[in-house]
């Protein structure tokens, strides 16, 4: 990619608030933070960010996206996990996590992932956990006040914003497209980042 | 009557051996795939450092 191409992407990541992280900071997520806002928020560093997330898409190419659980406790990592997994292959796992998915044999809903990837090591730390007791690796996107115990490798982004969880599926995707070689450039996605966005739908009065 | 000794993995983070009945996981580097890089269980509780061998890649 030209560095022109590659400036206008970094601009359009930006606006997305990817790296946009909390008021708190903790130790594992120090060394991905640049700099804070005067309101207090710390800001996660866009290069890492993406240089991760390449490395997440070999990652998950590696160990084949049909044997990859996607989970996701949060609502608005819906859509995208969904859209995700409908491009790659991977499997998702949507809303609460079944105790047991990875760990007992005798459920119904028994799974053999070769890799986990989770939305929040919080909010889905019940697949962590069974992803370590299992030995599966987990791939997780952390934001700045998330303990990334027991993940294998981080991906230092937003997991709380509706766009910036779209951000992070889309380019996740996109990557693991260009590594298949199913596209030939960056430009070539069948779907936008508002395609991979959850959408608010508003109650109508009675 | 021969003895044989048995080779345990070593953790990439601590250097120490991986015991059969440890909670550890192994993967090959996310980057290069090239080194098999194993993770005792008191390594990923206190999410300790790697190290590729072959590409130099540092996690988690």
């Amino acid at each position: 990619m030209s560095q022109q191409a590659e400036s206008h992407e970094s601009k359009r990541m930006l606006s997305t608030g990817i790296r946009v992280g909390t008021q708190v900071k903790t130790k594992f997520m120090k060394r991905f933070i640049t700099e804070t806002t005067p309101e207090g928020l710390y800001k996660l560093d866009l290069d890492v960010t993406l240089r991760r997330i390449s490395i997440a898409a070999r990652f998950i190419s590696r160990a084949g996206p049909e044997r990859t659980l996607v989970c996701s406790g949060r609502e608005n990592a819906n859509t995208p996990v969904e859209k995700f997994c409908e491009l790659v292959g991977a499997v998702p796992k949507l809303q609460r996590f079944m105790p047991g998915t990875l760990t007992n044999p005798s459920l119904g809903y028994y799974t053999e992932p070769g890799l986990v990837v989770v939305t929040d090591p919080q909010v889905d730390s019940q697949a962590v956990t069974e992803a370590t007791n299992a030995g599966i690796p987990v791939v997780g996107v952390a934001n700045t006040d998330n303990i990334t115990s027991r993940v294998d490798l981080v991906i230092p982004a937003n997991n709380r914003g509706r766009r910036a969880l779209a951000t992070v599926y889309w380019l996740l995707a996109r990557e693991i497209l260009l590594e298949r070689g199913d596209i030939k450039e960056r430009e070539g996605m069948p779907y936008e980042i508002d395609d991979f966005e959850t959408k608010m739908t508003e109650e109508s009065p009675e | 009557m021969s003895s044989s000794a048995i080779s345990l993995p070593v953790c990439s983070c601590c250097r120490r051996p991986v015991m059969p009945n440890d909670k550890c996981v192994k993967f090959h580097c996310p980057s290069c795939g090239e080194d098999l890089v194993w993770r005792c269980q008191s390594c990923r509780e206190a999410a300790r450092g790697y190290e590729c061998g072959s590409c130099g890649f540092a996690g988690p």
